[in-house]
């Protein structure tokens, strides 16, 4: 029998369905991550429930267990231009009890504010290659990583690919950090400094091949980046930016007004320039967390999701590291990892939890000067192609919506969609490209984003012995490709008697930890 | 498919008074009835194909039938995406159909309208004592309730006319032949009462954002720009929705759910279609079928769903033969008294085993019952021109090679209807349970309907209570007069926290509200799932606990 569609709106099937809970998702947004479904025009009313329904039918679970999609406002849709007009929360709104699903402020288990995709703690449900099912037996790896976002599973996925031995730990589902909740720029062209934009260009230059290295369209797309200029002072500051920039070799230009909106005519006709790039783009996140984290699976490596560390002890006499294939050196120590599901042993850490890094690290003693920022983001009803780049602020998806968001907002880890922010953005949005101002908003999300204390990548050494290496960082997305390829390289070559744990590994000493302690 | 659908003489609503207009669909001109939705006049006049779906250029239709599924979406006058299963029609309008999107485009143009930024100071708010979200049976009937205790009360209701789903229901009295529950009369009545105590109306509007204590953000023709409106209280009544059984070429013009066509039927006067087969053996697929019937359309069967994860226990035989045996003595009506009197002694001569149980169905009143036969796909290219069925064993698998197609030109699919409890979820001021009973995910609340937040857990925090309420199938579903009956409580429960009863009348008059509801819920003569009292239970437990 031919595969029904169940989600009306993005036209996604049962069988597309049925593929997400095969690859380990227990929640209705699991799927929704997994397979767009709900992401349509009717938000999900349509699809949530049969989903919830059939996520019950293939897997251990009960009805009640099978946890609904998160609801965030608006709950209907309606035009960018009147929400920007609904302003604010009155002051003394603020004073109410935190939402019911508040997060601690950290939350090592399943984040209570994600508890929509937490399925059951011991996730005994899952099943098929992505799994972890019962206890964990109590396995040694050579790595294990921390964190099924895009930075995580990329380093995962590098070091499968070298055929070694690593598990991935994930508290959660994929992507239900910053993965799950990001623009997904592939962004290169205004970073500062240049190192750092070198190293972001370094990750986009992975992306044309991943699709076909990691055999799943990640929908990645060089549209080319622009950024609309309002203030003379913006122009300046990007002069000085593109002086340094394009000393790397990265083309990049100044367009004036006129060439601006030529290009882009939704642009605001108030700009007095824009810089632009070729070189920018964008990507489904899902879609690249699900490729590195998949494709490692299929290279051998372990992912054990809702699998939630509960300590990390450095670990002398237990059965360490098994025989390392470059092996002139075996050390003696490793780690013991004890998790909601068990413990489970390696020889070298790897913590890659975005914006809860620091809570997992101090479990090791370490301290990671990492916050989070919250940004909140609109999704407009689908249109015909219409924004041609992506922009700082605006990208247009494959399906049609345009998504909008520039927020960066200090609310420690509240995860809230709140009416003065969507506001904001939708404020901004008119004053970007004013011709949406009669454009459907139909959905929203909020989502935190690590940013360490001084904005740039954390790719450092934290421990000599037993090893522990620590990969946080903005930009996760851009970033992922190369970071998993130079974070994996120093690794194995730590594990192979080739390096000290100690040293910045060759083209990350930018981003070594030690660099707070130094000021 | 024609004009020949509309009813002319409706066995409960009497003849048509109406208002034709003329608006136009793609540039051809067509008649239709003002302040009906535009679908139901497309509908009507052999339109059901409304549009292209944006990435697979499939054809799409009205669907749900109550502005939840957008596949009915249109361009009306410019604006792109209007539910034309909602938006009235007027005189005038140009409705166009919308297409699937080009992949790339010729040329990137500026767009047609550029409009500046708004430069006006946020709408100033308004302060009420109860918002009621959803102008339902419980809605309205809490607005009344709050509103005779002197609370001042706006209802808001995405719909043009105030009722919700009394609108369409006319059922015949079970008891007394000939005597109809005419949900349309009722709803006026009370919009009526509700006007003269000074309640104010927003129709066409929703409420897209409830933030706590309270702040309810309302959009559409009956609100300002950005308009928000300050409430001491709020009272959900959004009801129920309905999560129908999907299946291959479900998505085509004229497979509609069942109750899009009890709306049709009862409110637009439109029968869905000349020759119907309806997909689900639940009551209201039945009741459905039944009033098809009676109205003069062809019901071929009613099937089961195709077998599979997304249709579970609901797509097996004996799963159907069982409920559909409960209504024998349920009584909703005649009709479906006679179905579950023919299927349990069918089912009784089978010993229960489904085997017996003739393939081709059983006639009941003309409708033949086939609960071993399942749907198996839609068939039709633009729209739904038959359907293939085929016989299922027993225990819900299907037999291979027993698949025929039937010549149908409408199929009306079933599913379980469920709480809509969005708004109350996004407040995140709400602990929730899943009770099967009582539909699903519901919230929890106390003796007065309101709800609680698990912070302080519900029994202390609704103590003293946050001011959110919910009344009717939000809080489990059930019938129209349940409903009422706890909108009533609910109102009540929000005049007072409004502080606009006297707190020495308070007790007295919220036991009696609470005696009525339970009253309401044993006289009800349609009971929507079995195991309600239960369910109740469970919620009376849960909030002390």
């Amino acid at each position: 029998m031919e595969s029904p569609y169940i989600c009306r709106c993005e036209r996604i099937t049962l069988e597309d369905v049925l593929s997400a809970v095969r690859g380990g998702a227990t929640s209705v947004d699991g799927v929704k991550r997994r397979t767009r479904a709900g992401m349509g025009p009717c938000q999900g009313k349509t699809c949530s429930r049969i989903i919830a329904r059939i996520i019950a039918a293939e897997t251990a679970m009960s009805r009640e267990e099978v946890l609904p999609a998160r609801v965030r406002p608006p709950l209907r849709p309606l035009t960018l231009r009147e929400l920007a007009l609904a302003g604010s929360e009155p002051s003394d709104m603020l004073a109410v009890p935190p939402p019911v699903s508040a997060p601690p402020a950290f939350g090592l288990l399943a984040d209570a504010g994600d508890a929509n995709d937490a399925g059951r703690p011991d996730g005994t449900v899952v099943h098929g290659a992505m799994a972890g099912e019962g206890s964990l037996a109590e396995r040694s790896y050579e790595f294990v990583v921390i964190g099924g976002g895009a930075v995580g599973s990329s380093i995962t996925y590098h070091l499968a690919r070298a055929g070694r031995d690593v598990a991935l730990l994930e508290a959660n589902d994929l992507a239900t950090g910053t993965s799950g909740a990001t623009q997904a720029w592939v962004w290169v062209h205004s970073k500062t400094p240049r190192y750092y934009m070198e190293l972001n260009w370094r990750g986009a230059r992975r992306y044309p091949g991943l699709s076909e290295e990691l055999g799943i369209d990640l929908e990645y797309r060089r549209t080319g980046g622009m950024v609309g200029l309002f203030t003379q002072e913006e122009v300046d500051a990007s002069r000085r930016m593109m002086e340094s920039n394009q000393a790397a070799g990265v083309e990049i230009h100044l367009l004036t007004r006129e060439e601006a909106l030529s290009m882009e005519p939704r642009l605001s006709p108030e700009i007095l320039a824009a810089t632009y790039s070729p070189v920018d783009g964008n990507v489904n996140p899902f879609r690249v967390v699900q490729g590195f984290a998949g494709k490692a699976a299929s290279l051998g490596a372990r992912i054990h999701l809702r699998t939630a560390v509960k300590a990390l002890e450095p670990d002398d006499g237990g059965s360490a590291s098994g025989p390392s294939p470059g092996g002139n050196r075996v050390n003696r120590s490793g780690w013991l990892v004890r998790t909601n599901r068990g413990a489970l042993r390696c020889r070298t850490l790897v913590i890659a939890a975005g914006f809860y890094t620091p809570s997992v690290a101090r479990l090791a003693g370490v301290d990671v000067p990492v916050q989070p920022v919250r940004g909140q983001v609109l999704l407009t009803e689908a249109m015909p192609p219409t924004v041609r780049f992506t922009h700082q602020g605006v990208r247009q998806n494959p399906t049609g919506q345009v998504m909008l968001g520039y927020l960066s907002e200090n609310a420690g880890f509240d995860k809230s969609t709140t009416l003065s922010g969507l506001s904001q953005v939708a404020d901004w949005a008119i004053h970007y490209m004013p011709s949406f101002a009669e454009t459907k908003v139909i959905h929203a999300f909020s989502g935190l984003r690590p940013m360490p204390k001084d904005k740039l990548s954390i790719l450092s050494w934290a421990r000599r012995d037993p090893p522990l290496f620590v990969a946080v960082t903005h930009s996760g997305i851009t970033l992922s490709p190369v970071i998993g390829e130079l974070v994996s390289e120093a690794l194995m070559k730590q594990a192979d008697g080739g390096a000290e744990a100690g040293v910045p590994p060759a083209g990350l000493e930018p981003y070594d930890l030690r660099r707070f302690a130094a000021k | 498919m024609g004009r020949d659908l509309r009813i002319i003489n409706h066995p409960a609503l009497g003849a048509r008074t109406e208002k034709r207009v003329v608006f136009s669909f793609d540039g051809r001109e067509i008649e239709g009835i003002e302040g009906e939705p535009i679908a139901v006049a497309l509908y009507a006049a052999g339109i059901r194909k409304l549009g292209a779906h944006e990435y697979t250029g499939e054809p799409r239709g009205l669907f749900c039938g109550i502005g939840h599924c957008f596949g009915c979406r249109v361009t009306v006058d410019g604006e792109p995406n209007v539910r034309s299963c909602i938006a009235p029609l007027r005189a005038g309008m140009e409705v166009q159909s919308q297409g699937k999107f080009p992949g790339e485009p010729v040329a990137w143009q500026a767009p047609e309208q550029t409009r500046q930024r708004p430069e006006e100071p946020p709408a100033p708010r308004r302060h009420v004592d109860v918002v009621v979200i959803g102008g339902g049976p419980a809605g309205l009937s809490a607005a009344l309730a709050a509103a005779n205790q002197g609370a001042k009360v706006m209802v808001v209701d995405e719909q043009h006319e105030l009722g919700g789903r009394l609108l369409s229901q006319v059922h015949e009295n079970p008891l007394r032949k000939g005597e109809w529950f005419n949900g349309p009369r009722i709803a006026a009545d009370l919009a009526e009462n509700l006007a003269a105590a000074g309640v104010e109306f927003r129709r066409e509007t929703q409420a897209w954002g409830v933030w706590p204590r309270w702040l309810v953000s309302i959009t559409g023709p009956g609100a300002e720009d950005g308009e928000s409106v300050e409430a001491s209280a709020v009272i959900v009544a959004t009801g129920a929705a309905q999560a129908c059984q999907p299946f291959p070429g479900w998505t085509l013009p004229g497979v509609i759910s069942v109750g899009a066509a009890q709306t049709m039927m009862h409110r637009f006067r439109l029968r869905p279609g000349h020759r119907c087969l309806v997909v689900g053996a639940d009551p209201l697929a039945l009741a459905v079928a039944s009033e098809l019937a009676t109205l003069g359309s062809e019901v071929l069967s009613a099937v089961l769903p195709p077998p599979g994860p997304a249709a579970g226990e609901l797509a097996e035989p004996k799963e159907a033969i069982t409920s559909v045996s409960r209504l024998a003595d349920m009584a909703p009506s005649p009709f479906l008294r006679g179905a579950g009197r023919v299927v349990s002694r069918a089912a009784a001569a089978g010993a229960m085993s489904a085997m017996l149980f003739p393939k081709q169905g059983i006639k009941v009143q003309g409708v033949p019952l086939a609960l071993r036969r399942c749907i198996v796909r839609a068939v039709g290219d633009e729209e739904v021109k038959g359907a293939v069925v085929a016989d299922l064993t027993a225990d819900g698998k299907a037999v291979t090679g027993s698949e025929t197609t039937v010549d149908v030109d409408s199929i009306c699919v079933s599913g379980d209807l469920y709480p809509l409890v969005e708004a109350l979820e996004m407040t995140g001021q709400c602990a929730f349970a899943y009770v099967e009973a009582l539909g699903g995910r519901v919230p929890l609340y106390g003796p007065d309907l309101r709800t609680g937040s698990s912070a302080g857990g519900p029994g202390n925090d609704g103590a003293q209570g946050s001011g959110l309420f919910v009344a009717g199938s939000a809080s489990g579903v059930e019938g129209a007069q349940v409903a009422m009956a706890q909108g009533r409580l609910a109102g009540l429960g929000a005049a007072a926290f409004a502080g606009r009863v006297a707190p020495s009348e308070l007790v007295g008059m919220l036991e009696q509200a609470a005696r009525d509801v339970a009253t309401a819920r044993r006289e009800a003569f349609l009971t929507f799932r079995p195991g309600i009292p239960e369910g109740r239970d469970f919620m009376a437990r849960h909030w002390l606990a």
